[in-house]
C-alpha cells in the first residue's frame, strides 16, 4: 500500500471508530481506497470462459428486436447454450475472467427477492430496520439481502479481489434497450460490484433500485460501458473508493439523487501523474445525464476526468463537494471537466405539486418519471463546486441554466468533522475556469466546436457565481495547514459568451485572472449567509425554507 | 418592537422549571421588565446581522453568535427556535447552528432515528454551549407582508430580540 493510500486508510479507520457504520452522503460501511499501484482500466474481452443467460422469451425477443443479422444469428446460436434465467446465478457459477452474456429479455431476478435464506435472517432484519451499512462479510454471507445481483470478489478479507475478478457482464442485443434488469425498487442495489476488480458491465438497461442501480465499491478496475440507468430512488451509477474506472457511453435519467456519482474518488495522485502516468483514476466520457435531481454528484469526487458528456435538464447539472464526514479522500480535489455541455438544468423537482406527490406516494408506487429529490440543490444551475480544490473546468459550454452557469463556494471543514481548526478554510481554492463558452448554445449538440465559442445566444441567469472566498492551500498529507502552493488561486481566464462578454457575481473585473491570487480570504459573508438556510431543507417537513431561493425556479433570463 | 436596550446586549433567559415561575416570568416580560435584571443569561455574542435576499423580499436571514453567560452548559435545538412578530404571531422559521452551508450525510427520508448529539451538532440541529462560549446561529423567517417585521427569536429557553434591519445588505 502506498503512503497516501495508507494515510487515507488510517484516517478512515479513525473516523470509523468515531461514528456508526456509515461512510458518506449516503449510508455505507467504512471503506478503503484500493492500492493505486495495482489494478488497471479493464478492456472488453471477446475470448475466455463464457456463461450464457437468457429468459423464456429470449428467442422471440431476438427475432423481433435484434435487427443486425450477424448479431441475431449469434444470439440465436448462444440461446442453445443458455445455462440460467438469472444473472445472479451466472455470477455464482462463474469463476474469475468469465464473460457472462445476457440475451435479450427482462430480468427481474426473482430468486434474489425471496425471503431470507438460512443463516441470513439477522442481515435481512437489519436491512429492513434501515441499517444499510452492513459489513462486507455480511454481503458475502447474504449477497441478496440488499442486492439483486452481487459480485463479491474478496474471499479472505484482505480487500483485494481473489475470486469473481474480471467478471464481464454483457447484454448481447443491438442496444441497451434489448436487455432490461428490472429492480422494482425491491432491493437497495441492482448491481453491486464489491471488491470486484476488473468488473465490466456493458450494453444493458438497469432500473428501479431503491439506492443504486449500479454500485461499484472498493474496486480496482471497472468499466460501465453503454449502460442506461434510470428510475432509481437515488443513484444511477455510483462508484465509491474505487480506482481505475471508466463510465462511458452511458445514459442516466430520472434518478432521485444523481445520474452518475463518482464519490470518494481516487485520492492518491492530487493532479500529478503516478508512476504509470495515470493522473485521473476515474474517467467519465460520452455520457448523457438528464432529468435527475443532479446530473453528476461527487462528494469527495477526487481525481475524476469527465469529458465529452452532456448534463442537461437536471435540477443541477453537476455538484462536487466536501460536505460530510467519513467520505474517504476529503476534501474534494483535483478533478477535471473538459469539453462537456451543461445546459437547461432547470428540471423543477422542488415545486409544491411535486412536494405533495412525493410526500403522499410511497417510493414503490411512484411514477418513475416523477423524480422525488433526495437532497437539496440550487435549481437552475449548471455546475456547483461546494468545497473543492485544484479543479479544472475548461472548454465546456454552459447555457440556459436559469440561475447560474457555475457556482463556487466554501464549505467549513468542521462540517466534515475536521478537528484541526487550522484547516477550516481548506476549501475552495485553486480552481481554474478557463476557456469556457457561456450563454451560447452550440450549433450541434453531438459535435460542438470546443475550440471556438460559437452558436446562438441562450443566457444563463449569471454565468459565474463565487462566494469570493479563497481557500487556504493545506497540503493533504501534512498535519495542520501547510501551504505548499504559493502560485495558484481560484481563477477565470479565456471564458467568453455572446459578444465576447460574460456575466458574474462578483463583477468580471473582480474575478482573478489565472493563475489566480494565492492569498487567503474568507469571502463575502452576506453571500455565504444566504446559502445556510438551504441546509435546512427537508422534503417532508421543510420544502421551502425561509431565506433560501434554491427551490424556486428562476425566470428564464432574457 | 420596543427595544429595551441595544440588540447586541439583548438577553435570553433560561426556561424556568416550575409552572409558577413560568407564569411569573411571562408577567415580567409582558411588563417589559424581563430583560432588565442582572441574572446570568444568553446574549448575542456579536451584533447579529439581518439580511434580505435579493429575490425573496419578505424573507430575512439573521446570522450571529449567541454567548452563554448562564454559568451552565446550555442546549439549544433548531426545532425549538421560533421567530415571533411584534404581535406575537409565529412566523415560518428555519434555524441552524453551523457556520456555512451543509448537507446531511443521509437523505432526510432515510435519516436514522436518534442521531447522536455529535452528528446533530455537525448538522447544525443542536448547539451545546458551554459557559462563556459562543455558538454560531443562522435563523431565517418569512414575513407575512412587506410591512411586517420580526420582533423576537424564541430559542426555547427564552427569547432574544431581533435587531433592526440595515438599509441594505452589508458586506460582513
Amino acid at each position: 500500500m502506498g503512503g497516501a493510500a495508507l494515510a487515507a486508510a488510517l484516517i478512515v479507520c479513525a473516523f470509523a471508530a468515531l461514528l456508526p457504520a456509515s461512510a458518506g452522503a449516503h449510508s455505507e460501511r467504512p471503506t478503503f481506497f484500493p492500492d493505486p499501484n495495482l489494478g488497471d482500466f479493464p478492456q472488453f474481452r471477446t475470448t475466455g470462459p463464457r456463461y450464457v443467460v437468457c429468459r423464456p422469451d429470449s428467442r422471440q425477443r431476438i427475432e423481433s428486436m435484434v435487427q443486425d443479422p450477424t448479431r441475431r444469428a449469434a444470439n440465436l446460436s448462444a440461446l442453445n447454450y443458455c445455462q440460467s434465467y438469472t444473472i445472479q446465478r451466472a455470477v455464482n457459477e462463474s469463476s474469475s475472467g468469465t464473460r457472462i452474456q445476457v440475451l435479450p429479455g427482462v430480468y427481474p431476478e426473482n430468486p434474489s427477492k425471496g425471503p431470507a435464506p438460512p443463516g441470513c435472517q439477522d442481515v435481512y432484519d437489519a436491512t429492513a430496520a434501515g441499517n444499510f451499512a452492513i459489513a462486507y462479510e455480511d454481503h458475502r454471507r447474504c449477497p441478496n439481502a440488499q442486492n439483486l445481483i452481487a459480485i463479491l470478489g474478496d474471499t479472505n478479507g484482505d480487500r483485494i479481489c481473489d475470486a469473481k475478478c474480471n467478471i464481464q457482464i454483457q447484454g448481447t442485443g443491438d442496444s441497451p434497450d434489448d436487455v432490461l434488469v428490472a429492480g422494482d425498487r425491491a432491493k437497495l442495489n441492482v448491481f453491486r460490484a464489491d471488491r470486484a476488480d476488473g468488473f465490466y458491465l456493458k450494453n444493458l438497461t438497469v432500473e428501479k433500485s431503491d439506492f443504486n442501480n449500479v454500485y461499484v465499491l472498493e474496486t480496482n478496475g471497472f468499466r460501465i460501458d453503454t449502460v442506461v440507468s434510470r428510475y432509481s430512488r437515488e443513484y444511477g451509477i455510483l462508484s465509491f473508493t474505487s480506482d481505475h474506472g471508466i463510465y462511458e457511453n452511458c445514459e442516466t435519467s430520472y434518478n432521485g439523487d444523481s445520474g452518475v456519482y463518482p464519490g470518494a474518488g481516487p485520492d492518491a495522485r492530487h493532479g500529478v501523474p503516478d508512476a504509470r502516468g495515470v493522473v485521473y483514476g476515474i474517467e467519465i466520457r460520452n455520457c448523457e445525464s438528464h432529468h435527475n435531481t443532479l446530473g453528476y454528484s461527487g462528494t469527495a469526487g477526487n481525481g475524476i476526468w469527465a469529458h465529452n458528456n452532456r448534463f442537461h435538464d437536471n435540477a443541477t447539472g453537476l455538484v462536487t463537494d466536501s460536505f460530510v464526514p467519513n467520505h474517504p479522500g476529503m476534501p474534494q480535489d483535483h478533478s477535471k471537466w473538459t469539453n462537456n455541455l451543461f445546459y437547461s438544468n432547470n428540471f423543477d423537482v422542488y415545486n409544491a405539486e411535486r412536494d405533495a406527490y412525493c410526500q403522499n406516494t410511497p417510493p414503490t408506487a411512484r411514477d418513475p418519471k416523477k423524480v422525488c429529490p433526495t437532497f437539496q440543490a440550487p435549481l437552475g444551475t449548471g455546475m456547483l463546486i461546494a468545497g473543492g480544490d485544484g479543479n479544472i473546468i475548461a472548454n465546456n459550454y454552459f447555457w440556459d441554466n436559469w440561475r447560474y452557469g457555475t457556482m463556487l463556494h466554501w464549505v467549513p471543514a468542521t462540517l466534515r468533522n475536521e478537528s484541526d481548526p487550522a484547516r477550516n478554510y481548506d476549501t475552495s481554492g485553486n480552481n481554474t475556469y478557463m476557456n469556457n463558452c457561456v450563454g451560447m448554445r452550440p450549433a450541434s449538440l453531438t459535435n460542438p466546436d470546443f475550440n471556438n465559442c460559437s452558436g446562438t445566444r441562450d443566457p444563463n441567469g449569471i454565468d459565474f457565481w463565487w462566494d469570493e472566498e479563497e481557500g487556504q492551500d493545506c497540503d493533504p498529507n501534512q498535519a495542520g495547514c501547510v501551504d505548499t502552493d504559493t502560485t495558484n488561486g481560484n481563477c477565470w481566464s479565456g471564458n467568453v459568451g455572446p459578444g465576447g462578454m460574460f456575466t458574474s457575481d462578483p463583477t468580471p473585473l473582480l474575478l482573478p485572472a489565472c493563475p489566480g491570487n494565492d492569498l487567503f480570504r474568507p469571502g463575502n459573508s452576506s453571500k455565504q449567509a444566504f446559502l445556510v438556510p438551504c441546509a435546512t431543507w427537508d422534503p417532508a417537513t421543510n420544502t421551502d425554507p425561509p431565506g433560501c431561493d434554491w427551490f424556486t425556479l428562476p425566470p428564464e433570463p432574457n | 418592537m420596543r427595544l429595551v436596550h441595544p440588540a447586541a446586549r439583548a438577553q435570553l433567559r433560561r426556561r424556568f422549571a416550575g409552572p409558577l415561575l413560568v407564569v411569573a416570568a411571562a408577567l415580567l416580560l409582558l411588563a417589559g421588565c424581563g430583560d432588565d435584571d442582572n441574572g446570568p443569561a444568553l446574549a448575542w455574542g456579536t451584533p447579529p446581522r439581518v439580511l434580505t435576499p435579493n429575490d425573496l423580499g419578505n424573507d430575512r436571514v439573521l446570522r450571529g453568535l449567541i454567548r452563554n453567560d448562564t454559568g451552565k452548559a446550555v442546549r439549544v435545538t433548531a426545532d425549538d427556535v421560533r421567530v415571533l412578530a411584534a404581535d406575537g404571531k409565529r412566523l415560518p422559521t428555519a434555524a441552524t447552528f453551523i457556520a456555512g452551508y451543509a448537507h446531511r450525510m443521509f437523505p432526510p427520508t432515510r435519516e436514522p432515528r436518534n442521531l447522536p448529539d455529535r452528528e446533530r451538532e455537525r448538522l447544525g440541529d443542536l448547539a451545546v454551549i458551554e459557559p462563556g462560549q459562543q455558538a454560531a446561529v443562522t435563523v431565517s423567517w418569512r414575513l407575512r407582508n412587506s410591512a411586517d417585521r420580526a420582533a423576537t427569536i424564541d430559542f426555547g429557553a427564552g427569547k432574544l430580540e431581533v435587531p433592526r434591519e440595515p438599509s441594505r445588505n452589508p458586506r460582513l
